[in-house]
C-alpha cells in the first residue's frame, strides 16, 4: 500500500510568555501542541484522527498543510519532502493537497459568489481559460449537489450544509489527491451532517481521495473512516483499524471517549463514571513481551506498542 | 398541575412582505417534574415555540396567535410585559447553545450570577454572592471561590456551559429550558452537562425541556418526546415508543441518519425531497 502523506515525528511548540508583560523576562515557558506524532495516511484511505478539543489534532491538520510549521519533524508527501520549502516552492504541491474547515461561514469570502468561490483556485494556480473555468465551476457545484440556480448567490443566502457543500467543491477544484476535513461535519445538525458524510463517502470512491478526517465524534468516523488514530494530549495513543478501535480498545483515553458516545437505546440509561486526567495517566495500559506481536525498532522510538495486526497502544513493556 | 400549556399555538414572521410559518397550530402540555424532548432539524421551530413562551422574541414582524399559552398559571396571552418578569428566572429559565456568546465579556461570571440573583431576590449583595459561589460548587466547578472572578475567556466551553446552568438555577426555577445545551460541545464534556442537567433536575425537582436535534442526547434524559417538522408536530410519545416503535417515517429517517450504529463504511440516511414533501402534506 502507498503512503501518500506521512507526518514523520512532528512536534510543535506556542509559546506561551509573549506580549507586552514579559518582554523583559527572560522566561521561555512552552505550550507543547503536537508531541512527537506519525500518522500516515494511505492511498485511497480516510483516516480519522479523533480527540477532545486541545488535543492537538486541528493543529496536526494545519501542519499536513503547511498552514503552520512545525518544531521539529517532517511532512512527506509523496515521497517528497515539503518541510521547509518556501512558499512558491510549495504552490504546485498545495494542488495536490486541500483543506476543508470547520466553520464554513469563516472560511468563504462573503463577498464573492459561490462560482467566483470556485473558480478562484483556477485563477491562483493559472489553468484553464475563461470559457473552461466556468464549466468546470457549474459542474463541480453540481457534483456537490448544488445546482443552477445557486451560482450566483452569496454564501450569506445558503445553510450550514449547503454552504460546507460549497467548501467542498472549492477544495476539489483542482482535482487533489488528499483532503483534510478538518471538523467539516461538528457544526450541521443530523440530517444534513448525514447527507454531508454521504458526499464525502461518494466523492472519495469516485476520485480516488485520500482524507484524513479529522473529528471529535468517534461515530462519524465509524462510517467513514478505514483507520483511526486517537490524540490526547498532543500524543497520538492508540491507532487501528475502525473497528478494532470501537471493539477492542486498549488505552483509558480511547475507552471514555467511546463510553461518552450518547446509546441510542433510553432502555440503557446508566451512569457514566468520567475519568480524569490523572487517572487516565496513571492506567495506560501494560503489556508483556509476550502479548506483542511484532515490535520491531521504530514502533518502539515512538513509544506505541503493536499488539496486534493493525493495532497500535501506547504502553507500558514489562 | 401543568406547568406549561400550549393550545395551538402559531408563529408567523413577516419577511419582504412575505408570511413565513415557523410555528403551525402546535399544542402540548408539561407537567410539573416530568421532561420533554423535542427533537428536529434546524428550521422545524423547535427553538421559537420555547422562545416565544419566555417572550424571548418580540419585534414587530412576529405574530404570535394561540388560544392558551400559559406558564407556571400565569396567562401570557393577557397583558403580556407585566407577567414576563414573574416568569422569567422564578418559573423558568433558559439554558442556551452557545455558552461563549451567552455570556458579557466585559463582566465576571460571579458579576453576573450576583446580578440575576439581586433582580429576583430581596438579599443584600453578600448573601448574593455567597449564593453564587454555592451554585458554583452545585454545578461541579472545582474551586468555585476563584472562578467566580473569572471572566469568560477565561473558561473552557464546558466550563462556561456549567455557570450558565448555575445562573439558571439561581432563582430555582420550576422549568428548565435547555436549548441545544450540548451542541458546541465535545463529546465527553456532552456526556458530563447532559449527566449534570439530569442530576439537578432530580434533585431540585424540576421540569426540564431539552430541546435538540440529537436523538443521541433525547435517549439519555427524558422521559416523553415531541417530534417536530416544519412547524408541526410530528409525534408526540413517551421515549421507549419513539426508539423501540418509532411511528412516524419523520422519526425513523431522523434516528437512522445517525451515524456509526453499524459496523463499517456505509452510506447513511438521507431524508430526501419526496419524502419531505409527502410528510408536509399529510399532515
Amino acid at each position: 500500500m502507498k503512503t501518500v502523506l506521512e507526518l514523520n515525528k512532528i512536534t510543535k511548540h506556542f509559546d506561551i510568555n509573549k506580549g507586552i508583560k514579559n518582554i523583559f523576562s527572560n522566561k521561555n515557558e512552552k505550550f507543547i501542541a503536537v508531541d512527537n506524532v506519525n500518522l500516515k495516511l494511505q492511498e485511497k484511505k480516510v483516516l480519522g484522527l479523533v480527540g477532545e478539543s486541545g488535543s492537538g489534532k486541528s493543529t496536526c491538520g494545519l501542519i499536513a498543510m503547511r498552514l503552520l510549521k512545525p518544531s521539529y519533524g517532517n511532512i512527506i508527501l509523496e515521497n517528497n519532502d515539503i518541510t521547509s520549502l518556501k512558499n512558491h516552492e510549495l504552490k504546485s504541491y498545495r494542488k495536490k493537497m486541500q483543506i476543508i474547515f470547520q466553520d464554513s461561514y469563516s472560511s468563504l469570502n462573503p463577498m464573492m459568489t459561490l462560482a467566483q468561490i470556485v473558480i478562484e483556485p483556477f485563477i491562483i494556480h493559472n489553468v484553464h481559460n475563461f470559457n473552461e473555468r466556468q464549466e468546470l465551476a457549474k459542474e463541480l457545484l453540481n457534483k456537490v449537489g448544488l445546482n443552477k440556480t445557486y451560482h450566483n448567490r452569496y454564501p450569506h443566502e445558503l445553510s450550514g450544509g449547503e454552504r460546507q457543500r460549497v467548501s467542498i467543491a472549492r477544495a476539489l477544484a483542482l482535482k487533489p489527491k488528499i483532503l483534510i476535513a478538518d471538523e467539516p461535519t461538528s457544526a450541521l445538525d443530523v440530517c444534513v451532517k448525514a447527507q454531508v458524510i454521504n458526499l464525502l463517502h461518494d466523492l472519495q470512491e469516485e476520485m480516488g481521495l485520500s482524507i484524513l478526517f479529522i473529528s471529535h465524534e468517534l461515530n462519524v468516523l465509524r462510517s467513514l473512516a478505514d483507520s483511526i488514530s486517537v490524540m490526547y494530549r498532543g500524543r497520538i495513543v492508540e491507532e487501528g483499524g475502525t473497528e478494532i478501535i470501537f471493539n477492542n480498545a486498549k488505552h483509558p483515553y480511547t475507552k471514555s471517549l467511546l463510553e461518552a458516545i450518547p446509546s441510542l437505546n433510553p432502555h440503557n440509561r446508566k451512569r457514566r463514571e468520567f475519568i480524569s486526567s490523572d487517572e487516565i495517566e496513571m492506567n495506560i495500559p501494560k503489556f508483556s513481551i509476550n502479548d506483542v506481536k511484532v515490535n520491531n525498532k521504530s514502533d518502539k522510538e515512538q513509544q506505541l506498542i503493536q499488539i496486534n495486526e493493525n493495532h497500535y497502544v501506547e504502553g507500558v513493556l514489562s | 398541575m401543568n406547568i406549561v400549556s400550549i393550545k395551538n399555538l402559531n408563529i408567523t414572521f413577516k419577511q419582504h412582505g412575505n408570511l413565513v410559518h415557523a410555528v403551525r397550530n402546535i399544542s402540548l402540555d408539561l407537567s410539573e417534574g416530568e421532561s420533554l424532548g423535542i427533537v428536529g432539524e434546524s428550521g422545524s421551530g423547535k427553538s421559537v415555540t420555547f422562545l416565544s413562551l419566555l417572550g424571548l422574541i418580540n419585534s414587530p414582524n412576529v405574530i404570535i396567535n394561540a388560544d392558551k399559552l400559559e406558564i407556571g398559571g400565569v396567562d401570557l396571552l393577557i397583558n403580556k410585559k407585566k407577567h414576563l418578569s414573574k416568569v422569567r428566572g422564578k418559573i423558568a429559565s433558559m439554558v442556551f447553545q452557545d455558552p461563549m456568546t451567552s455570556f458579557d465579556p466585559l463582566f465576571s461570571i460571579g458579576y453576573q450570577i450576583v446580578e440575576t440573583i439581586l433582580t429576583h431576590k430581596n438579599i443584600n449583595k453578600k448573601d448574593a454572592f455567597n449564593e453564587s459561589v454555592n451554585l458554583l460548587k452545585k454545578v461541579e466547578i472545582q474551586n468555585p471561590e476563584k472562578v467566580i472572578n473569572y471572566y469568560p475567556h477565561q473558561l473552557s466551553g464546558g466550563m462556561l456551559q456549567r455557570a450558565m446552568i448555575a445562573m439558571a438555577l439561581s432563582c430555582e426555577p420550576k422549568l428548565l429550558i435547555a436549548d441545544e445545551p450540548t451542541t458546541a460541545l465535545d463529546v465527553t464534556v456532552q456526556a458530563q452537562i447532559l449527566q449534570l442537567i439530569k442530576d439537578l433536575q432530580i434533585e431540585n425537582n424540576m421540569s426540564l425541556i431539552m430541546i435538540t436535534h440529537d436523538l443521541g442526547v433525547i435517549a439519555e434524559t427524558v422521559d416523553r418526546v415531541i417530534v417536530m417538522y416544519g412547524g408541526q408536530i410530528m409525534e408526540n410519545s413517551n421515549v421507549y415508543e419513539i426508539f423501540d416503535n418509532p411511528n412516524h417515517p419523520y422519526t425513523k429517517a431522523l434516528i437512522d441518519s445517525i451515524p456509526g450504529q453499524k459496523p463499517g463504511k456505509r452510506k447513511l440516511k438521507e431524508i430526501t425531497q419526496s419524502e419531505r414533501d409527502s410528510w408536509y402534506a399529510s399532515n
